[in-house]
């Protein structure tokens, strides 16, 4: 059974995770042009998942996207960077709203 | 703080000197001058990613993009016969900046499409920025 400060514990992992994957999808779509550039992404989730079912530390890491370069070596896809933007948004309302509830939960429990 | 607005800020900026350049490329494309004048050379942007904000010298990935460095097309015009040109030699020639109005074109349609991305990242970040400001207990 989780209690609501390892709740919050997660959910601040995963929200820094969420964080850290907008800032590569940012860097991603500000090198959209750039000759030679290859696109990052940040992943946490399976790390968590893992770290939740079996124990031990979660990781966030950056790995490059490896889709095929285009004629200047850069291999940004704009639409898969508008869709990873857009799932990072939903991310980030899911993992606020959690947290919120969360906070709800125990401000309930302190003044009851 | 706020690392999404800064890198989409720094490729808009990036963006609106290309925009610049191709501007003054189409703007200048016909200025031509007695062959042997020195002649309108075009300005081609040289983007690089960087790795620290607002450092000209941190190459590398991480924190958005900057312009390294302005290219300039060929110091030799293209040379046309128009005697009827007030600016044209004895011979009846005149030299004209080397510029792909083509080019030019294709250039400006993806540094706007461009902008907008890094644009469309700077609301979709203030909001998110927003949503975790407005966490309380």
């Amino acid at each position: 059974m989780t209690d609501a400060t390892q709740s919050i514990g997660i959910l601040q992992f995963a929200l820094d995770g969420i964080v850290e994957q907008q800032q590569t999808i940012a860097n991603n779509i500000a090198n959209e042009d750039t000759p030679g550039y290859q696109a990052d992404q940040v992943t946490f989730e399976s790390s968590l998942s893992n770290a939740l079912a079996n124990g031990g530390e979660a990781t966030a890491e950056s790995v490059p996207e490896g889709l095929s370069p285009g004629a200047n070596g850069n291999n940004v896809s704009l639409p898969t960077e508008m869709t990873l933007m857009q799932e990072n948004d939903l991310q980030n309302q899911t993992v606020v709203n959690a947290l919120d509830d969360q906070f709800a939960l125990l401000s309930d429990a302190i003044t009851g | 703080m706020w690392e999404a607005i800064d890198i989409a800020g720094s490729g808009a900026s990036v963006d609106q000197t290309w925009i610049d350049s191709i501007g003054g490329n189409v703007a200048n494309m016909n200025d031509g001058v007695t062959p042997g004048q020195p002649v309108y050379q075009a300005q081609y942007i040289d983007a690089a990613a960087q790795a620290e904000p607002g450092d000209p010298q941190s190459i590398g990935d991480g924190y958005g993009v900057r312009v390294q460095s302005v290219v300039e097309g060929p110091a030799q015009g293209q040379i046309e016969y128009d005697p009827t040109d007030p600016v044209a030699n004895a011979q009846g020639n005149v030299e004209f900046p080397v510029v792909n109005l083509g080019s030019e074109m294709t250039d400006l349609v993806q540094s706007q499409t461009s902008y907008q991305a890094n644009s469309a990242v700077m609301s979709h970040a203030t909001s998110a920025y927003q949503s975790i400001l407005s966490i309380k207990a």
